[in-house]
């Protein structure tokens, strides 16, 4: 294990490299004024002491810097081609000083004025590679690029449908850590994560990557793994860098934090060699590692403001933020959902519902809840608008035909013609047509529903027509028949083909056994019967409903009167048969 | 989560029981059975907690002018019975004994945290980590009591 002093001084001595090139450089351009201007006339040759002191010195020194440059590209563990170029071409400078400096002393003078002259052209490119690290690449030219007119940003909305109706500003941006700053100096302290207790407990929500993670990992990773250098050929600065992992694979696990390579290096213990971040930087704390545990285990899920890279060429837009009259491809959810009868289907890509058709189904009333904390399911339930007729449900549940787990339209306007669609809702596993205008024929329809668990038909006048259909909805298990006209022997027929499904056909009536249990259990069992049949006071004959509880036995008497006498002196009066 | 509370009062009788009981009853008994119907016959009982209950029990023993038409019963806080329906309640069950007069219990007690801590899980909370503020400090609704009594639940 290295000794932590020592390799601090080596990185406060590798961080003075951006003001040590300045010496080398200086140093070499007056060097080389002085010798060109010796080749004008009546000028004179520069004197060899002169000579000496500033060749030494440009050569010490370009040497020193070149060993602080290595140093700060080991300790910031660039992998980009600017780094590559400057680094070979600085070591090239400091070489041809080196050489050039022998030369000189060995009085080979054509040598020492080529080598001089090389070192400078070297200048440039080492350079123009080494702003590049700390400027980014078009620095030179960005005020060009600056003056024209800005291009149009697209509108950032809320990340989230839980979040919707707060609509918070502060979701939706890219935590992309800023381009232009020095980041070798002027970053000796990184900013403080900006996680509070407040944010690390919605972790697992759907706000969670841009709120929370996101400035995290720009916090406390940010110097090595982003869009500007990626150590181990690992950036953490966007989802699909996080996605695509590093050198030795995936970094994330969506789902399994545990499994996260992401997380296992940050829970190693500090001595540990493969421990990140590194010893020396900024630990991150031990909620900021919890808030990045809980949004894993949550799926990472990243947010409706990015896009989540799209498995198949076909399949629906990620962050779908389109408005309600835009069709979404129900027929590729259906294709791509289980087998009948299995759990919902998950969506190839996890993704919480589009925000806009939410938020106008609300704006209609409509109660929208979320049932899962990444807001992919959802419960819609029309109860407050019986106007709502087939067009304006079409309109409104298609952009969240992939979302909906349960719907009511009890009490609805809407027909057999909605019926279709609703089929194809790949996860809708809980279906209320009750007191709709729905027909027998109709329900035919919803044979083709892959996940519709539960049905609820009440008051539908559909008679036995519609058990055939029921029979055929492979995924069905509860149905929900009163006042619809079934018979009883409908029912039965029903109940031969399908022995699982469960039938609510209303209330048992009078001659059917009501639910009972067994009769109570007295804990302790003696008998209310008196155990004498005289009265011990009077000696008549024992009225039952004169008792006393007296010594564990029932004491039976006469009269009211007689009890009081017998409790005040119970052993005056013996029991009697 | 929608929320319904019918208020229900005459209950308290510590005189004129026959009479009281019997109207009490009468109006509360058949519309009690009609809303668990209903509620199943339409398929919302899966989806809707029904409970039933009062603040205390009443004494075995009576009190009052103990004529035969004009008695009552005092409070009991003991033990008391309560019942629920809906989702996620085992149906058709009787929980918990008291003993022979009604004074005690003295099989299964559920005690009122105990109760609370079942209901919130019924609707999907874990009693011990909601919590809410007020006036600067931290509470639960089952404070340092209660366990979901796992018996109850379907």
């Amino acid at each position: 294990m290295m000794d932590v002093s020592k390799e601090v001084w080596l990185q406060l001595f590798g961080r003075l490299h951006p003001a040590l090139l300045h010496v080398p450089i200086g140093a070499l351009v007056a060097l080389a004024c002085l010798e060109l201007a010796a080749l004008l006339p009546r000028v004179p040759r520069l004197p060899g002491g002169v000579r000496g002191v500033l060749l030494a010195l440009t050569t010490v020194s370009a040497i020193v810097t070149a060993s602080s440059g290595w140093l700060l590209g080991e300790e910031f563990g660039y992998s980009e081609q600017a780094f590559v170029w400057h680094r070979a071409l600085g070591i090239a400078f400091a070489t041809t000083l080196t050489v050039a400096t022998l030369a000189a002393a060995f009085g080979m003078g054509r040598t020492y004025g080529t080598l001089l002259v090389l070192a400078l052209v070297l200048v440039v490119p080492t350079g123009h590679n080494g702003a590049t690290l700390t400027h980014g690449a078009d620095f030179l030219t960005e005020p060009l690029r600056e003056a024209q007119p800005p291009e149009p940003e697209p509108a950032d909305g809320p990340s989230s449908v839980a979040e919707a109706s707060e609509l918070t500003a502060e979701s939706g941006t890219d935590g992309a850590p800023d381009s232009r700053d020095a980041p070798a100096v002027a970053r000796s302290e990184p900013a403080a994560a900006p996680a509070g207790d407040d944010s690390v407990a919605r972790a697992g929500s759907e706000a969670a990557y841009a709120d929370t993670v996101a400035p995290i990992l720009e916090a406390r990773c940010g110097m090595c793994h982003s869009d500007r250098r990626q150590k181990g050929k690992l950036a953490l600065h966007e989802p699909s860098a996080l996605l695509a992992g590093g050198y030795s694979g995936p970094v994330l696990v969506p789902g399994d934090a545990a499994a996260s390579e992401l997380v296992r290096r940050i829970r190693l213990p500090l001595d540990d060699e493969e421990h990140m971040p590194p010893p020396s930087k900024p630990q991150p704390t031990e909620a900021e590692i919890a808030a990045i545990e809980r949004w894993i285990d949550a799926g990472a899920p990243f947010g409706a403001a990015f896009d989540a890279p799209a498995e198949t060429p076909d399949s629906p837009p990620a962050s779908d933020e389109s408005s309600p009259t835009d069709e979404a491809p129900t027929t590729d959810e259906a294709s791509r959902s289980d087998a009948p009868g299995s759990a919902t289907p998950k969506l190839a890509v996890p993704r919480p519902a589009p925000v806009a058709p939410v938020a106008a189904l609300r704006a209609i009333h409509v109660h929208v809840e979320t049932l899962d904390p990444t807001a992919e399911l959802l419960w819609i339930d029309f109860a407050a608008v019986p106007a709502a007729d087939d067009a304006s449900a079409r309109e409104h549940l298609e952009p969240l035909a992939d979302f909906v787990l349960e719907l009511s339209l009890a009490g609805t306007a809407i027909t057999d013609a909605l019926l279709p669609e609703l089929a194809a809702m790949p996860r809708l596993e809980r279906l209320d047509l009750g007191g709709t205008a729905c027909t027998a024929e109709g329900l035919a329809a919803l044979r083709a529903a892959p996940s519709l668990r539960s049905l609820n038909l009440t008051g539908l006048a559909i008679g036995d027509a519609a058990l055939p259909a029921l029979a055929g909805m492979p995924a069905l298990r509860k149905v929900y028949l009163w006042d619809t006209g079934v018979t009883p022997g409908g029912l039965d027929d029903l109940a031969r083909t399908r022995p699982e499904l469960t039938v609510v056909n209303g209330m048992p009536g009078p001659d059917e056994p009501l639910e009972t249990e067994a009769p109570p259990r007295l804990v302790a069992t003696p008998s209310l019967d008196a155990v004498n049949t005289t009265c011990p006071v009077s000696g008549n004959p024992v009225d039952p409903r004169y008792q006393v509880v007296h010594e564990g036995k029932v004491v039976g008497f006469c009269c009211a009167d007689c009890p009081a006498r017998f409790w005040a002196n119970p052993d005056a009066y013996p029991l009697g048969p | 989560m929608r929320f319904i509370q019918l208020y229900m009062r005459g209950w308290d009788a510590h005189n004129n029981l026959p009479k009281e009981i019997r109207d009490q009853s009468l109006a509360v008994d058949r519309p009690q059975a009609a809303l668990i119907a209903d509620l199943k016959r339409r398929g919302l009982l899966d989806d809707t907690l029904v409970v039933w209950a009062g603040e205390f029990g009443r004494t075995v023993y009576s009190q009052g002018q103990l004529t035969e038409t004009n008695y009552g019963r005092d409070h009991h806080p003991r033990c008391f019975t309560i019942w629920l329906a809906g989702g996620g309640i085992r149906p058709g069950i009787t929980f918990g004994r008291t003993d022979d007069f009604s004074y005690n219990i003295v099989e299964d007690p559920v005690d009122v945290h105990d109760l609370h801590a079942t209901l919130l899980h019924v609707l999907g909370f874990d009693h011990e980590r909601l919590t809410y503020r007020h006036e600067g400090r931290d509470f639960r609704l089952t404070d340092v009591f209660g366990k979901v009594r796992h018996e109850l639940l379907a």
